[in-house]
């Protein structure tokens, strides 16, 4: 969950999720989830992740900071030319990726 | 559970009829499982280790387990038996070693064995009058604190079977250890911290691994912990520089429902594991950095234990223990290498005794004085014992000592157990037990007991019958206790 590694990984994932992902929260979502889980999520699942990606552009967006020191830390890749919302976005589907790669269905193949 | 409901339960573990198109078997087996509930609400999965009641008043609340891992050598260290002195060097007399077997030894062919006596010198302690040798010179200081008790039996002579046996009462991997067992049944009283934690020092870890603080057929949950002793206990407890608090708290939670959705579609218990496992780690967020913070404790306590804050060592951990404790912990087990003495009885025994004998009379000093000696019940001793016959291994004059079974030394301490009293008597090669029997099974069964639990009452059903801690044996040893 804190494992430095994993946050690097949640940042990779979040690239993909905005260059490939498609352009709305839902399509972007979708191809996370195909990504981690192999599978599109369940309604249910969408409403929580789209309710926490919300919360995070937000706590991003307030906090201006956060979202640049999240971003340049060692093995993140910074665009250094990405704006204050650029960085607030790419933190925000940061998040989304490590709730993700945090999930018992992750984790757990069965 | 009967035996339907777990057969249906595997089958969800194939996810069998979460992935059938119908959906129909879902909702069955939801409705199986939840016997009513719809499956559109979401039930918060409770705390596997809240505290549950005990079966009758306990006397410990909590144990701390010393395992000293690879038979410590209870003829040098505790078990006075001057007339080996006499037969020292000789062969080992027919009628003792006649039919056994031992781990490394040929009884039957080349060499036959000779008696090693011990080296040591020997002085009776307390009012209790206990012997002890010039090895351990605080525990010496000790001895009307201590349950002292020889003769104890085993059943395998080699460490990894043995280890499994003094930790889930069978030589064979895959049954639940002691600290599975009592979580399993009476949970704990920290909310903050696991219920069951495992400290190691030593050279390197028991043989045998995590299978010994293993949780066996019992949920994950129940599973020993291990913490480091230097540094964080648990690696990568701190959120990462630049993740802000709030959004922490809100992964943390985000991930918990999704988790918890799945949990109700398969009632599958390793997610409640999982969900469980990761709101303790949050929690010891905050709880684990105070634990490990020795900077609280008095210069005093840091030099009775001989403790060094950040370095890993037993005695370190003998300090942790005593505040894990403190804060709640319901089981914690030490495993201190390295006891194994074959070759040299000697300076490694010497090395070893000098790690153990100041910390382990601190703890008991310190939980005393601390006010929770009298709720806590300390134990100690290793997997088996140490012939009285040498075993060389052509390391020149230098002698050890092969693995014994037929009896071994412990001591306890603390709540239920009679202080200054000796349980247990070795015949006068210290080879077989002439005084009350007991095995490890009655250790368990009397441990138990200690914390308000009847051994035989302690069962999970698993592969069509009853299993528990003491398998189908066990006394309660009356003898034992206050």
């Amino acid at each position: 969950m804190n494992d430095e590694a994993f946050l690097e990984f949640a940042g990779a994932l979040a690239e993909r999720i905005e260059k490939e992902g498609g352009a709305s929260d839902q399509d972007r979502l979708n191809y996370a989830y195909l990504l981690t889980l192999g599978r599109k999520p369940m309604a249910r699942e969408s409403d929580r992740l789209l309710k926490f990606l919300a919360q995070q552009r937000q706590v991003y967006t307030e906090d201006s900071n956060a979202g640049h020191n999240l971003l340049s830390r060692p093995g993140m890749t910074l665009n250094t030319d990405a704006t204050p919302a650029q960085a607030a976005e790419f933190a925000a589907w940061t998040s989304v990726g490590r709730v993700l790669l945090n999930l018992d269905d992750f984790m757990t193949r069965e | 559970m009967n035996t339907e409901d777990r057969l249906l339960l595997s089958e969800t573990r194939r996810h069998f009829f979460s992935k059938c198109a119908i959906g129909v078997g879902q909702i069955a087996l939801a409705s199986l499982l939840n016997s009513g509930k719809s499956s559109a609400a979401t039930t918060t999965s409770p705390n596997p280790m809240a505290e549950k009641p005990t079966m009758f008043p306990p006397k410990a609340k909590n144990i701390i387990f010393l395992h000293m891992a690879g038979g410590p050598s209870q003829l040098d260290m505790f078990d006075y038996k001057p007339a080996l002195k006499d037969l020292d060097g000789k062969v080992a007399p027919d009628e003792l070693i006649k039919g056994k077997r031992f781990a490394f030894m040929d009884t039957f062919t080349k060499n036959p064995p000779r008696i090693l006596a011990s080296h040591r010198e020997f002085r009776q302690y307390g009012n209790s009058g206990f012997w002890v040798s010039s090895l351990l010179p605080n525990l010496a200081t000790v001895v009307d604190d201590l349950t002292m008790i020889h003769g104890i039996s085993t059943e395998n002579f080699n460490h990894a079977p043995a280890k499994c046996f003094m930790n889930t009462g069978s030589i064979r991997f895959g049954r639940p250890s002691m600290g599975a067992w009592i979580t399993y049944g009476i949970g704990s009283h920290s909310d903050d911290l696991p219920g069951f934690v495992v400290l190691q020092s030593g050279p390197r870890g028991p043989r045998g691994g995590a299978a010994l603080w293993s949780s066996g057929f019992l949920p994950t949950a129940y599973q020993g912990v291990p913490f480091r002793s230097g540094g964080d206990p648990i690696l990568d407890l701190s959120t990462p520089a630049g993740i802000p608090q709030g959004t922490q708290q809100q992964t943390l939670e985000a991930i918990r429902d999704l988790n918890q959705i799945k949990l109700d579609a398969t009632g599958d218990s390793e997610i409640s594991t999982r969900i469980a496992a990761y709101e303790m780690a949050y929690r010891m967020q905050t709880s684990g950095p105070e634990l490990i913070d020795f900077a609280k404790e008095s210069k005093e306590t840091l030099e009775m234990y001989g403790a060094e804050p950040g370095k890993a060592s037993y005695a370190n951990n003998c300090l942790l223990a005593a505040r894990l404790v403190e804060r709640g912990v319901r089981f914690v087990q030490l495993y201190h290498t390295e006891w194994d003495h074959h070759a040299d009885i000697g300076q490694p025994l010497d090395q070893a005794c000098k790690e153990i004998d100041q910390p382990t009379a601190a703890l008991i000093k310190d939980l005393k004085r601390r006010g929770l000696l009298e709720n806590t019940l300390i134990i100690w001793g290793g997997e088996f014992g140490r012939t009285p016959m040498a075993e060389g291994r052509e390391l020149g004059d230098k002698f050890g000592r092969n693995h014994h079974i037929d009896a071994f030394t412990m001591f306890m301490a603390g709540a239920g157990v009679r202080p200054g009293v000796q349980i247990g008597e070795t015949d006068e090669f210290g080879f077989s037990s002439i005084g009350e029997r007991l095995d490890v099974h009655d250790i368990h069964a009397t441990l138990l007991h200690l914390l308000g639990i009847e051994h035989t009452k302690l069962t999970y059903t698993f592969q069509g019958r009853a299993f528990r801690l003491t398998d189908v044996s066990g006394r309660v040893v009356k003898s034992l206790l206050a």
